[in-house]
């Protein structure tokens, strides 16, 4: 026999550390050194039985831990003080000598301590913590209902082991269900709390200014920037282009605010991508370059065919974008003199290497720019990410003394070569490559790729990119591409993406949308003309997959259903018969007997007739001929 | 028939905040948590609905009921459902309760169950419900199992003084040879020696007189039976009267003293059967009842 009340202390406790494994890397050091402490101490005296603190001194320290985090709510700082009192005071209520209502308050809490993470991450991995803590409060509420009744109740390991499966079957019950809640539970389009959400999952990426070296920084983290729902592409199509900018200290480029074309044409195959942008504290948004159309409500289109938000993105979005990939960007007119801009007298050194290059084919400039292009790409310049010349002159220590740096010293060189020769030109900072999913048919695009390359304008032909850094096994995207563990985490990120799409990203929008598809659907299957084109109905991809699993459920439920012999259920035929008018067999009683109840002597006399075929064929000790069950199903059919 | 518990006011409360929450912060794993609170509801509904179908229950109470005595009852149990087995079970008799932690699928579980009645005559036990908080203590849901059980209880025995309830032709007095062979008193007739008739049983004076062995035949005893009239009884306190009748009739039947009853114009031949008993403690018990 297993005491109920042992294991429901065992199943708490693992409920609470689930609640707190949920949070930990939100909750302060001190906090989580106190939990812990009181986690050991309950449960050592759990088993050992010492002697509990009074309850009243256990309130008085709850109500201290209380004030002492709402002293420290503020507007920016709000979920974590929550959590830190949470987890304070279910440490402290797991000291008390527990009572159903005691319990109860610690599972509220711990599922309060998920809730609270969910405000603050919409990782994937909520869900691995709210299984498992729906799994054990599951099984430790009924427990508890045990309990309620007799609080040192016992039950057997058999009893155990079905408590357990009945667990287990209400989780899976209550998967879809909650998944149709899920749907139809009313939502709105401006939530009025929303300003408690708040996704820390990434916080690196461009920013308005990049300094030469900070690129080699964002390119070390191997978070995902977003994600494109796209067909696949050429490998030398995939930049996605972010922030353009046009100015140039020196050190570092940046993005104004100029006088261009707002509506520059672009010709080509367009390319429509769904991208899903992780929230990383910039406004800008990311598409494969060129962008013509985004659909974000609240983007901004500058002049330099870039969009961004008008707020940070601190959550994350989805937005449909519209590219031509290949193809030159016309502009009419530009203002050269924003693309020409660059320090007042900047390295007079850049200008005599340009000289020296460019000097014989002044006034060319298609022959300028292949010749430049040409020098950094596939001269004696080397791609590297370590020593780089991060100095006050950047430019210059790359050109003519290092020799080797990252994407953005070759951009940079470039940019300012073909400024200096008179060509106007700017830098893009974005993303190049991507990792595709054939499973969720998207680009995964991490801080990895991050990227920087040059657009040079010629006048016969608009702006084109140049792309001057040389390829390199050491560029942290492709050295990405060849590691083990990116099968892996492309396989895994699926579910994150998949994740992003149906759950994080379901809202008002979709809900109206599955609605009216719905009522749409419905309509058709009104229509006195449908016709149903079975060949149209993908029979691979639906119903096979289907057929399969219904298959195996049936064979599964078979193999529990205990079958029945023909005699049993032609019995049981009969007698659920009999009962439809009225009259129950008892277990004790003999078929003859309950006949010899029954009041209403027509059915009395067919009932016998039936009894007595039943009792000479049942004791010929032979298998019914199907003669036999045929006469005996005509006289269950004449019992009315 | 369902009620809600405290513990389920508090989850029904907690989910309302949570759908608020989810509701009012667009937070779509606030969304998860309330829909899984809603869904659990419902499962939980489902599970407790389920947890109390397909259960009869039997009661089965002694032969001999008495009035204000505890009478042991055996609550039989039976669970119909061909899979699931029955948690939490509780079932409530005339305000007394029985509890079954677990019952597996298609098989029976006893209980035992004190009942007492407070006054004699015919009882039925109109309801026997019964009642489960199985599976989170969220609700505790009923259910009519059965009714309709009718019982006859019979009046509580009480030790009385005879002489002051039946008359000096009534009382039984002692006992009495009777017509059958036996071997107490009298000497009913003598016959021829049967091989096996105990030694102490030849009469040697008849066995003298003829030449053979003659055996001595004796008659038995019977006791004198109790006629007890009822209706010419003094009725100033009629249900102490009652069980002073019920206490003698059972003691006197137990001592094997046959006895007789006349009550309401019909009269009882003394017997000491146990059908008769029965017979007569019924009449006892419905006396006054139409």
């Amino acid at each position: 026999m297993v005491k109920i009340k042992d294991i429901l202390k065992t199943i708490t406790s693992l409920c609470v550390i689930t609640g707190y494994a949920s949070v930990f890397q939100y909750v302060s050091g001190i906090y989580s050194i106190v939990f812990l402490l009181l986690l050991g101490i309950s449960i050592y005296s759990d088993y050992q039985g010492i002697v509990r603190l009074p309850r009243w001194s256990l309130n008085v320290a709850s109500f201290l831990v209380l004030i002492l985090s709402v002293s420290r709510v503020n507007t920016e700082f709000l979920v974590e003080p929550i959590l830190d009192a949470l987890v304070i005071l279910i440490a402290i209520k797991l000291l008390e000598d527990k009572k159903f209502r005691d319990y109860m308050q610690i599972y509220a809490m711990c599922m309060f301590l998920i809730m609270g993470s969910s405000l603050i991450s919409l990782s994937i991995v909520f869900m691995l913590y709210f299984s498992i803590l729906a799994s054990f409060s599951t099984m430790s509420l009924i427990l508890l209902a045990h309990f309620s009744v007799d609080e040192e109740m016992a039950i057997s390991k058999e009893n155990m082991l079905k408590i357990f499966t009945h667990s287990l079957l209400i989780c899976a019950i209550a998967i879809p269900s909650s998944v149709i809640f899920f749907i139809v539970l009313p939502r709105t389009n401006n939530p009025i709390l929303n300003f408690l959400n708040r996704d820390i999952s990434s916080r690196s990426g461009f920013t308005d200014k990049v300094t030469l070296g900070d690129v080699s920084d964002i390119q070390e983290d191997s978070s995902v920037i977003f994600r494109a729902e796209m067909k696949t592409l050429p490998d030398n199509e995939l930049y996605w282009r972010g922030i353009v900018m046009d100015k140039f200290d020196g050190v570092s480029w940046s993005a104004t605010r100029g006088h261009g074309t707002l509506s520059p044409t672009v010709r080509g195959h367009t390319v429509s991508q769904t991208i899903y942008l992780e929230p990383y504290g910039n406004n800008y948004l990311f598409a494969l370059d060129k962008p013509v159309w985004i659909s974000l409500r609240s983007s901004v289109h500058m002049d330099t065919l870039s969009y961004s938000s008008k707020a940070p993105i601190e959550e994350r979005i989805r937005y449909e974008a519209m590219s031509v990939p290949s193809g030159a960007l016309q502009e009419e007119k530009i203002d050269r003199d924003r693309y020409l801009q660059m320090p007042y007298n900047f390295a007079p050194e850049i200008g005599e290497l340009l000289t020296k290059l460019v000097g014989a084919i002044e006034g060319n400039e298609t022959e300028v720019v292949k010749i430049l292009f040409n020098y950094l790409k596939w001269g004696d310049y080397k791609y590297s990410l370590s020593d780089l010349p991060v100095s006050s002159a950047p430019v210059q220590d790359f050109l003519q003394t290092y020799k080797h740096g990252n994407c953005e010293y070759f951009a940079s060189s470039l940019a300012v070569m073909l400024r200096m020769a008179g060509i106007p030109a700017r830098m893009i900072g974005g993303y190049r490559g991507g990792y595709y999913n054939d499973t969720g048919k998207y680009y995964l695009v991490l801080q990895k790729n991050a990227h920087v390359w040059v657009e040079a304008y010629l006048a016969e032909k608009g702006w084109i990119r140049l792309d001057p850094t040389p390829a390199a096994s050491e560029i942290p995207s492709v050295a990405y591409s060849s590691s083990f563990f990116l099968k892996l985490r492309i396989i895994m990120d699926t579910f994150n993406y998949y994740w992003n799409k149906f759950i994080i990203g379901y809202d008002f929008s979709k809900q109206l949308l599955i609605i009216s598809q719905l009522g749409s659907s419905l309509k058709v299957l009104q229509h006195p003309n449908l016709k149903i084109h079975w060949n149209e109905i993908p029979v691979k991809k639906l119903i096979l997959p289907a057929s399969a699993f219904m298959a195996i459920l049936l064979t599964v439920a078979l193999a529990f259903v205990k079958r029945r012999s023909r005699e049993e259920r032609l019995l049981s035929r009969f007698l659920r018969k009999m009962a439809s008018h009225g009259y129950e067999k008892c277990r004790s009683e003999g078929l003859e007997e309950f006949i010899s109840r029954i009041e209403r002597p027509d059915l009395r006399d067919k009932a016998h007739q039936f009894a007595a075929d039943f009792h000479r064929i049942y004791y010929r000790d032979c298998p019914f001929t199907q003669q036999d069950i045929k006469r005996l199903k005509d006289h269950i059919r004449r019992l009315r | 028939m369902i009620k809600i518990n405290k513990a389920g006011y508090l989850y029904i409360v907690m989910t309302i905040l949570v759908g608020f929450a989810g509701v009012n912060t667009g937070n779509n794993l606030v969304y998860i948590v309330a829909s899984a609170l809603l869904s659990y509801m419902l499962v939980s509904g489902i599970f407790g609905r389920n947890n109390i179908q397909g259960i009869k229950i039997d009661l089965d109470f002694p032969e001999e009921i008495y009035a204000r005595t505890d009478v042991p009852v055996i609550v039989k149990v039976l669970n119909t459902k061909r899979f699931m087995p029955v948690f939490l079970l509780k079932v409530m008799i005339d305000g007394k309760e029985v509890f079954c932690p677990f019952i597996r699928a298609e098989s029976e579980t006893t209980q035992h169950l004190g009942m007492c009645f407070e006054r004699r005559g015919r009882h039925t036990i109109e309801d026997i419900y019964i009642a489960s908080v199985f599976p989170f203590n969220f609700f505790t849901r009923f259910k009519r199992a059965a009714g309709g059980v009718k019982l006859l209880v019979l009046p509580k025995p009480c030790k009385c003084p005879l002489g002051q309830l039946f008359d000096r032709h009534s009382r039984s007095r002692g006992d009495r040879s009777s017509e059958r062979v036996g071997h107490d008193v009298d000497i009913l007739s003598i016959r021829d020696y049967v091989a096996g008739d105990p030694p102490k049983y030849i009469n040697w004076k008849s066995t003298a007189k003829t030449g053979d062995l003659k055996t001595k035949e004796l008659s038995s005893v019977e006791l004198q039976h109790v006629m007890i009239n009822f209706d010419q009884m003094d009725k100033a306190d009629t249900e102490h009267t009652i069980s002073c009748i019920t206490y003698m009739i059972v003691s006197l039947i137990r001592s094997k003293v046959p006895v007789g009853l006349i009550i309401g114009g019909e009269t009882y031949k003394p017997n000491s059967s146990p059908a008769h008993k029965l017979k007569i403690l019924a009449k006892l018990a419905l006396y006054g009842e139409n």
